[in-house]
């Protein structure tokens, strides 16, 4: 009996083993990948926008110099073979790989690169100036060899070679006329694609559907594995839901369900969910504050408010659970940057009421102390469901709110074009580096009319901004992580935004489907090793 | 008084009418002394979200762990208010042109009527919600937008009426003793010219009711107040593992829009018992 059940262990351990094996050793190729996210990517290529959408589908297409390995985004050769940094950190080579094409047939060459960093994702690219700016000179020696040379240490540099943050763009693509008169956005080769990556666009039926189809010459031998990934475009939460269910569609990435919808598809057996995967973005929410006016511009208030605010139940009951309480502008799971001394968020009414009468704002003969108009990010129901939560938490302290609904292109204008609003609720992501993600909410310097997700606030912090351009130069290290200690102390202790959560982003898909997790950034990689049953 | 007791006796003799009344009546009050009997705050998170009816709260929580009970309660009111204010409104603005039109005929008939098909031919839904997305979702833009697709066919009928009624003799007496051309709108075309628009407007209310649920659906509606509309719209997410959120909202306008329609009718046969025959 007893010999029997340990052969049966055994042989189920031998099992386990070969199927691990199997999954691991042996990927098909073949098949289709589809996915689903909303709204629809307004582009495809991220130097239109950064937006998610894009980021998604743009990334299957183009390439950039580098790949990167595990949640910390270690960098690993793509398109550049091998990489050198010199010891002052000012010179960077990178020995290009031969024999790559153009999904045209044309060859990728260095000037290519210099043409995507110089011309392209500097000027273009929402985040290139942060990467590129310390760029004082790009050379091309020959053909497979690029030397960026830099005015001062940019200690990020090398994260910065991700295909949704420098792409490649062929330089042969765009004519002369369209980069002189600054019409890269509209340039013809926008609208149909000609990378290097995996995939290239076959179709694209607005409204409907992208089919990307399988590079053949792709450079990587044997990859991809798919033949086919296609978006799907379902603008209703309901009917994606059910698609994933059906097996209609492989993939809902980042969130791209309602939270009720994905619990219950996480307990089905024919889905996995993971929030693994996202660990390069750190998605952090806040209320953002607009200081130019009263009450709001006065720091007993906001501290008041972000008192007034129970971030558990917030994650526990609109998130279903997806996320945990924020402590600050960088996320907590970010080993390198994050201040661990940070506490939580404390959640109590009464102090918030005492710290408002303390301001002078006591509650009138109404029971109420002032009035505030909300906007809320128009992503989708969770975060009107949130606005109705954030009301009801302030109104128990005596402030009045009343909601204002905005579309997508009225809410970016009244943030952050017209600066005309109280509160709103939105994200950023830090990104793979907090100079990346974190300086431009809170840097001065950023307080510009009509830049989306930028500093809106109109917070003016000259310790903030000195201590942001110090870490901006320091590489990575225990001076670095004392600088941005300081920077979250300072914006914990000046709450320009009210922080609220650290977002979870969940990804559902279909048991059928393998190696969708790789990086810290998955979904926006080239998921040229993703294959299905 | 007499009148009254005609219209009365009438009006009981149809029993759909007479129970659509009731219901009515049951709905009114639960609108005007609900949300203080039952004084939860349909926005309060009281529990843990999808918890069943008759559990912990008598018709469960939604989503967000809200209270529907609260919801039902308090949006009655907001629904009620909504559906008959702009009833009221498009009465007043659909009777004054037809009344106007229908009375003096002629250019100004031309140009109000015109006016009033240019409103006709357009699917009065897609109006509204253009209105609503226009100007910014809240109770009185909600309000204006479903009076303002409403009013047309108020005028039709107003002005029907004010046609037959203007060349009656009763009519062109008054005119002889040189009576001004508004008291005679007034005081003696509109009394008896008002019973099909009374039955007409009462009709409205219904329609308004489910008007401002397909905007609150939608998501276009006071995002600061409880409808039932915006109570299906909030479930219609998790319609399939929670389909009694949706349904309680939504027998709740069915109930209400067929009360409305029974006493409507009712109305209408207490009001002209010669169309019945």
């Amino acid at each position: 009996m007893r010999i029997t059940s340990m052969i049966g262990i055994a042989s189920a351990m031998l099992l386990t083993g070969a199927v691990t094996v199997a999954d691991a050793a042996q990927p098909k190729k073949g098949g289709t990948l589809t996915y689903t996210y909303h709204p629809e990517p307004t582009a495809l290529s991220t130097i239109a926008t950064t937006a998610v959408p894009v980021a998604l589908i743009s990334t299957k297409i183009y390439e950039s110099l580098l790949e990167y390995e595990g949640a910390g985004l270690t960098p690993k050769p793509g398109l550049a073979e091998s990489w050198a940094v010199s010891p002052d950190q000012l010179t960077y080579t990178f020995k290009l790989r031969k024999g790559v094409k153009w999904h045209d047939g044309k060859d990728f060459t260095s000037e290519d690169v210099k043409f995507s960093i110089g011309t392209i994702a500097l000027k273009y690219h929402s985040r290139g100036k942060t990467y590129f700016s310390n760029v004082a000179d790009i050379e091309t020696p020959d053909a497979h060899t690029v030397i960026l040379k830099l005015n001062a240490p940019v200690p990020y540099l090398l994260r910065a070679f991700q295909p949704g943050e420098t792409p490649m763009m062929p330089k042969h693509a765009f004519s002369e006329q369209e980069i002189a008169e600054k019409k890269v956005r509209k340039a013809k080769v926008m609208q149909n694609p000609i990378g290097t990556g995996p995939f290239k666009l076959k179709e694209w039926s607005k409204g409907s559907h992208i089919i990307l189809e399988r590079n053949a010459n792709y450079w990587k031998p044997g990859k991809p594995y798919l033949d086919q990934i296609v978006l799907r475009v379902l603008p209703d939460g309901a009917a994606r839901a059910i698609a994933v269910e059906k097996g209609e569609v492989d993939l809902a990435p980042m969130t791209a369900l309602p939270p009720p919808e994905i619990q219950r598809l996480s307990k089905l057996p024919s889905l996995v969910s993971s929030q693994e995967g996202s660990e390069g973005l750190g998605p952090v929410m806040w209320l953002e504050v607009n200081l130019r006016e009263k009450p709001l511009s006065d720091v007993k208030v906001r501290q008041a408010l972000s008192l007034a605010i129970d971030r558990k139940k917030l994650v526990d009951v609109i998130w279903y659970g997806m996320g945990k309480p924020a402590r600050g502008p960088i996320v907590s799971s970010n080993p390198n940057h994050f201040d661990k001394t940070l506490p939580a968020f404390e959640f109590n009414p009464k102090k918030a009421e005492e710290m408002l009468d303390e301001a002078g704002y006591k509650r009138g003969a109404n029971g109420k102390r002032f009035k505030l108009t909300q906007n809320f990010l128009p992503y989708g129901e969770e975060w009107v469901r949130q606005g109705e939560y954030i009301r009801q938490a302030f109104s128990k302290i005596g402030v009045e709110v009343d909601t204002q609904s905005l579309d997508m292109g009225g809410w970016l204008k009244r943030i952050y074009t017209d600066w005309d609003y109280n509160y709103t609720s939105n994200f950023t992501h830090n990104y793979s580096d907090p100079t990346i993600g974190v300086q431009r909410a809170f840097i001065s310097t950023n307080i510009r009319k009509g830049a989306s997700f930028s500093n809106s606030m109109n917070y003016a912090s000259p310790k903030v901004d000195d201590l942001l351009k110090k870490a901006a130069a320091l590489p990575d290290g225990p001076e670095r992580k004392k600088v941005w200690a300081e920077v979250q102390q300072t914006i914990r202790a000046d709450l320009p935004v009210i922080f609220l959560i650290e977002m979870g982003y969940t990804h559902i898909w279909n048991k059928r489907v393998h190696g969708l997790i790789t990086n810290g950034v998955s979904m926006y990689s080239g998921w040229d090793s993703v294959w299905v049953d | 008084m007499k009148r009254f007791h005609i219209f009365w006796f009438r009006f009981r003799r149809n029993r759909a009418a007479a129970g659509g009344a009731v219901v009515l009546a049951a709905i009114l009050a639960l609108a005007a002394f609900g949300p203080v009997l039952y004084d939860v705050d349909p926005f309060e998170m009281v529990g843990r979200p999808f918890m069943l009816p008759f559990d912990r709260y008598p018709l469960g929580t939604d989503v967000a762990g809200r209270d529907i009970l609260a919801g039902i309660v308090h949006g009655a009111r907001v629904s009620l208010m909504i559906g008959v204010l702009a009833s009221v409104a498009a009465t007043i603005v659909g009777v004054t042109f037809g009344a106007v039109a229908g009375y003096y005929g002629g250019k100004i008939d031309d140009i109000l009527m015109r006016t009033t098909e240019f409103f006709l031919c357009i699917p009065s839904f897609v109006l509204a919600v253009v209105l609503v997305a226009i100007f910014q979702p809240d109770v009185v833009t909600v309000t204006i937008a479903i009076a303002v697709v409403s009013w047309p066919s108020v005028a039709r009928l107003a002005r029907g009426e004010f046609i037959s009624h203007r060349d009656r003799e009763y009519v062109l007496g008054c005119r002889a003793i040189g009576m001004p051309d508004w008291e005679i709108i007034l005081l003696q075309i509109m009394p008896n010219a008002l019973p099909p628009i009374i039955v007409v407007s009462s009709l409205m209310v219904a329609t308004a009711i489910l008007t401002e649920s397909g905007l609150s659906f939608l998501g276009l509606s006071d995002p600061n107040l409880v409808s039932w509309g915006y109570m299906i719209g909030v479930a219609r997410t998790v319609l399939r593992s929670a389909w009694w959120m949706a349904a309680i909202p939504g027998a709740m306008i069915l109930i209400t829009v067929l009360a409305i329609n029974l006493v409507g009718e009712g109305l209408n046969d207490a009001l002209n018992p010669k169309l019945r025959k």
